[in-house]
């Protein structure tokens, strides 16, 4: 009896071992298969995000470049965080964070975030009104001046002041994975950015044989003639599907929109003119023709004879599309391309 | 006999500087007209505006080019003489377009439409007329009181002026996300103008120039005081009121094309007071061609200098106008003034 007892112990010491040890085993694999899931996830994004702007992380606290290339740190995973751009309070709800303050107006404003507070305007934050939320993180837009101008009181209360700034789809793509550092969760890349990135390459594939049209992008105003180059969202755009924006100069790094000479522009003779508007299209329209183009010059273009000129959704080309990207390249090339079918496309759209 | 000689010679250079403003004038525009973004010989450029009547080059050297260029003359024109008849009238060397309002009153009915209502910016050129003579009749008659002094209407400009430029502070604070193409209208530039803004402003020129020929003894008057004026016949408050009121429509006329170009009002009669003399006979004539030939270069400057992409044309006025002006208080003609 007392033979079968020990027998019994040491079997049972035996499956014991051995079952610590598989759990081991196991738990070493799923480690392993979570170390290989987050190395695999930096790939996708090291593969998604060109130059990448994170500099060194913790398990708390993130450093990156801002876009003058000034060293940001911030604190990862705050809890009430307020954007002084709507915009990118858009792109924080994407990559998974959440806000307790957003500045005025409706645009870009995601809808689960239509009803926190506001704390001013873009262009004059409510510094009181910032203090009174307590917020632990600020997103504020680089290279506006208002918003640098309250980033010492702002520290003086230990919060920290997030300053981004993106005008390409490449830019976003950095500033996405900044804030999804920030938040820990990098589901945007697998939900989000990963199909938009496919369908963008299937659709760049499709128009990459075909000779894109000379485009010209611009900016309605009542006075002068502004034009979008192509460093602007729309200017990229038109370049990376082919199509050549016949505006390349510029007056300085990061200025996208530059007064044109009419002379160069009929020169140059654009097969496709391209209308950014900030209201209504119908009423940018008839101002454009009285006072912009009213030169009769515009009648040698080709653009103006073919009477290929197009007033573009100022939800997709004036503001930050952010997920509504493809969309944005979509209605592009259906412009630049009218006579290749892109229906297979239209499904991929997002709602 | 030695007098008599004297204002025949000072006759002879005033009326000779005049034909060389003309000749100048013309200079300028050929010049203006050839050179450009896009280049062309010079014969190519007679061909396309004497001989073709359509293609290319004779919509890039008539329409854009020589249609600007006139454009220019004629708002150079107009604010010259708008500045040299409020200078006589106001008796002030630092008076100018924005002195009555015009700037103001231009400027903030053009930023209203073109941040409150951005579809009726067709609007901005008539409202920006509009709203300069709103202005500018508002301070005539705050600063009545038994009859206008130049030293009130100063003032009531300033206080006015200062008043409205709340209203347009507001506006683009308020809206900042809107005031792309305000700071175009703010600066003063000749971005996009042809034809259809020469034909706009070309009879206020010509009223100008017509008015200024048979009002310039009146100015001539008003400078030897009230008292004088009075005893030689003028009806001071009428002769006034008629000035300032020509002087605000050209300044709106121009003000409503190109936006609020100050520049132009305020120092281009001075030189020309330093090179004929204050006798305004001769002075507005030379004020409103030295302003056409000041412009049309500064214009040509603005285009061409960082080629296709223009300035506007208020930038290159300032930093070309203000140290020459300089230039010619310190080595000025002297002895021709009086």
């Amino acid at each position: 009896m007392k033979r079968t007892n020990t027998k019994i112990i040491t079997l049972f010491l035996v499956v014991l071992t051995m079952l610590i040890f598989m759990t081991g085993c196991v738990q070493e694999t799923v480690e392993a298969t979570v170390e290989n899931e987050q190395i695999l996830n930096e790939q996708d994004e090291s593969a998604i995000v060109k130059e990448s702007l994170i500099v060194e992380e913790t398990d708390t606290i993130l450093t990156f470049k801002d876009v003058g290339g000034e060293l940001i740190t911030v604190k990862k995973n705050p809890s009430r965080v307020i954007s002084l751009y709507n915009s990118y309070l858009d792109s924080w709800y994407m990559s998974g964070g959440e806000a307790v303050g957003r500045v005025s107006g409706t645009t870009g404003v995601p809808e689960e975030a239509m009803d926190i507070e506001t704390v001013g305007k873009w262009s004059q934050p409510n510094i009181e009104a910032i203090l009174a939320l307590d917020p632990d993180m600020v997103i504020m837009r680089a290279t506006i001046s208002k918003q640098r101008a309250i980033e010492d009181q702002l520290k003086a209360n230990d919060i920290d002041t997030c300053y981004v700034d993106y005008t390409t789809f490449d830019e976003f793509l950095q500033v996405v994975e900044v804030f999804a550092h920030i938040t820990g969760d990098a589901s945007v890349f697998e939900e989000t950015i990963k199909p938009m990135i496919n369908n963008m390459d299937k659709l760049k594939e499709k128009v990459a044989d075909i000779e894109g049209p000379e485009a010209l992008v611009l900016f309605s105003t009542s006075k002068s003639l502004s034009i979008e180059n192509e460093e602007g969202t729309t200017g990229a755009i038109v370049n990376e599907l082919g199509g050549n924006n016949i505006v390349k100069e510029n007056v300085a790094e990061g200025k996208t929109r530059i007064d044109f000479s009419l002379e160069t522009i009929v020169e140059r003779n654009p097969e496709i003119i391209l209308i950014k508007t900030m209201g209504n299209i119908d009423d940018c329209k008839n101002t454009l023709e009285v006072n912009a183009m009213s030169n009769e010059a515009w009648n040698e273009i080709d653009a103006v004879k073919d009477g290929n000129i197009h007033y573009l959704d100022k939800n997709l080309f004036m503001y930050k599309p952010n997920k509504r990207y493809f969309e944005a390249y979509l209605t592009m090339a259906k412009l630049l391309y009218p006579n290749e079918n892109f229906s297979e496309f239209d499904s991929e759209v997002a709602n | 006999m030695i007098i008599m000689n004297n204002l025949r010679e000072r006759k002879t250079y005033r009326v000779s500087v005049i034909i060389l403003l003309i000749i100048l004038c013309f200079l300028a525009l050929i010049v203006a007209t050839t050179f450009g973004t896009y280049k062309l010989s010079f014969i190519e450029v007679v061909k396309a505006i004497f001989y073709e009547r359509e293609g290319m080059n004779r919509a890039i050297i008539w329409s854009i080019r020589f249609s600007r260029n006139i454009v220019a003359g004629l708002v150079g024109m107009c604010l010259a003489l708008s500045g040299a008849i409020l200078q006589g009238v106001m008796k002030n060397p630092l008076a100018s377009p924005n002195i009555i309002g015009v700037s103001a009153g231009a400027g903030l009915a053009a930023i209203s439409i073109m941040i409150l209502f951005p579809h009726l910016t067709y609007l901005v050129t008539p409202m920006s007329f509009i709203g300069a003579l709103l202005a500018t009749m508002t301070i005539y008659i705050l600063s009545w009181k038994d009859g206008i002094s130049p030293l009130r209407v100063i003032l009531s400009g300033i206080a006015i002026s200062s008043f409205i430029g709340a209203g347009i502070n507001t506006l683009l604070i308020f809206f900042p996300d809107r005031v792309y193409g305000v700071v175009d209208f703010m600066v003063g530039g000749l971005s996009a103008v042809g034809f259809k803004q020469a034909n706009l402003i070309w009879p206020y020129a010509i009223i100008g120039l017509i008015s200024s020929i048979i009002i310039a003894k009146k100015l001539n008057i008003l400078q030897l005081g009230d008292d004088v004026a009075k005893s030689l016949g003028v009806n001071l408050e009428l002769t006034r009121f008629i000035l300032i009121a020509l002087a605000s429509l050209l300044a709106a006329s121009a003000v409503s094309i190109v936006g609020l170009l100050g520049f132009v009002g305020l120092i281009v009669p001075h030189i020309a007071r330093m090179i004929i003399g204050s006798d305004y006979r001769y002075l507005l004539p030379a004020s409103a061609l030295l302003g056409a030939l000041i412009l049309i270069l500064c214009d040509t400057i603005a285009r061409t200098i960082l080629s296709p992409i223009e300035l506007p044309v208020g930038i290159i006025m300032a930093a070309i106008g203000g140290p020459f002006f300089l230039y010619l208080l310190r080595n000025g003609i002297k002895g021709r003034t009086n």
